[in-house]
């Protein structure tokens, strides 16, 4: 499958916040109530439709604990996008939004698109986050904001295709040197060669949507 | 997982390549023919920058479950993150994608997080056994001819890797996997002395049978 672009993700966050569920929902259209805890990194790849260019987002799950994160913040270079995730019903997670900012800012590119995510959003009667938070603080820093479930799949698609909307979109306005390797992005092949697409991704090529669907 | 269609050891990976193995060359390592192994030619096909210049020690294996059925293809490989490092630091899991069958990486794993046995020398079946407990069982995919030398190199690196992390522990499970697993009943003394002996007869018979200088790649 050829693709115009490649973007580089990276997922992080707190352990248990559900990082690699909302990958696994991404790519498999499916939810795992267990899952293995994350040892370095596990990775996913699926085509997007953006704007009529086909996209493949090739994206690096990293583990979110902590005796790992020296290990896997030497993955988040070359990043285009980062979805920064917590858990709206555990605040803790929510407090170390700042210590993960800081370490994607601190060792990926300064133009990298990073979404901020509250993810678990059916778990609502366990609320520990309020959504009006979630967006201040995505406010302050800049950031995109969505809260999500990987449980139900409400907002997923949404969180990693408005996240390569808005690297296109700067990619259109010059801001990413698409040449620029640092910057996580790739022009495609012309043709395939050994590509690394995700499972049933063939089937999900068009899944190009509106911005906020507002499930959540 | 996918499971496939294989009842027995293939003879070789996917026809194409060539068998995996160490090099002569220290630029290929994996591959004396000088062609690349499928792992590496993944990673160089330019959608994996940060990982396209790790040497690797890679080869094809079928995952089986412990006692021996055989599942899906996995290729996988040792890594170092740096030309630098005396040893292997990352494992690299690759596998065909459901949709195509092209090589797929699936994880990238920190050795020091990893455990990685002979489950069954006579099968060539290494157990991978990652901190969190996960476990499973590999078995080579080589052509009969280099199966052993192939196998071998593994059990070096296996050695090499346990010398340097557990001071001298021994990379064989055959003999306690079953404990592992819950399903043996012996008491634990006599484990400990049947593992005492193996480790000494199986070191000796290790060091006997292995080549040196077959490799540059890490000694393998």
């Amino acid at each position: 499958m050829t693709y115009a672009y490649l973007f580089k993700y990276i997922i992080i966050g707190d352990t248990g916040v559900g990082k690699s569920c909302l990958l696994l929902q991404f790519t498999d259209k499916r939810f795992q109530p267990v899952h293995d805890l994350t040892i370095g990194v596990e990775f996913g790849a699926r085509m997007v439709n953006i704007d009529g260019k086909q996209i493949k987002l090739q994206i690096w799950d990293t583990a979110g604990q902590e005796s790992f994160r020296s290990i896997t913040r030497s993955y988040y270079r070359g990043a285009a996008g980062a979805l920064l995730v917590y858990d709206i019903t555990r605040r803790e997670t929510f407090n170390h939004l700042t210590s993960w900012l800081e370490d994607a800012r601190q060792h990926s590119s300064s133009n990298m698109v990073i979404m901020l995510i509250g993810n678990k959003s059916d778990l609502e009667s366990r609320r520990d986050v309020k959504r009006e938070e979630g967006e201040a603080f995505a406010r302050e820093h800049g950031l995109i904001f969505m809260e999500t479930s990987a449980k139900t799949a409400c907002n997923v698609e949404e969180a990693f295709i408005n996240t390569a909307k808005e690297i296109y979109r700067k990619i259109q306005q010059g801001l990413f040197d698409v040449h620029n390797e640092a910057n996580g992005i790739k022009i495609g092949p012309q043709q395939c060669i050994s590509t690394s697409v995700g499972p049933s991704a063939s089937q999900r090529n068009s899944s190009e949507i509106g911005s906020n669907s507002g499930c959540c | 997982m996918m499971r496939g269609h294989e009842t027995k050891p293939a003879s070789s990976g996917t026809g194409e390549e060539a068998p995996g193995g160490m090099a002569e060359c220290p630029l290929v390592p994996a591959y004396p023919t000088g062609r690349l192994g499928r792992l590496q030619r993944h990673l160089l096909s330019g959608e994996f920058d940060q990982l396209r210049d790790f040497p690797i020690f890679e080869s094809n294996f079928v995952q089986v479950t412990r006692l021996g059925e055989v599942a899906n293809k996995v290729t996988m490989g040792v890594a170092a993150s740096s030309p630098a490092l005396e040893l292997p630091d990352l494992l690299l899991l690759a596998g065909p994608a459901k949709d195509n069958g092209c090589l797929q990486l699936f994880g990238l794993f920190p050795l020091q997080f990893v455990q990685l046995f002979v489950h069954d020398e006579s099968r060539w079946q290494l157990k991978v056994k990652f901190r969190t407990g996960r476990a499973f069982y590999l078995q080579l995919r080589a052509p009969a001819e280099t199966r052993d030398r192939e196998f071998g190199r593994w059990v070096r690196l296996l050695y090499r890797l346990r010398f340097h992390s557990a001071g001298g522990a021994v990379p064989f499970t055959q003999e306690y996997s079953t404990v592992e697993d819950g399903e043996d009943d012996q008491d634990d003394d006599t484990i400990e002395r049947e593992e005492q002996d193996l480790k000494a007869g199986s070191l000796q018979a290790m060091e006997a049978r292995l080549d040196p200088q077959t490799s540059e790649l890490w000694g393998l």
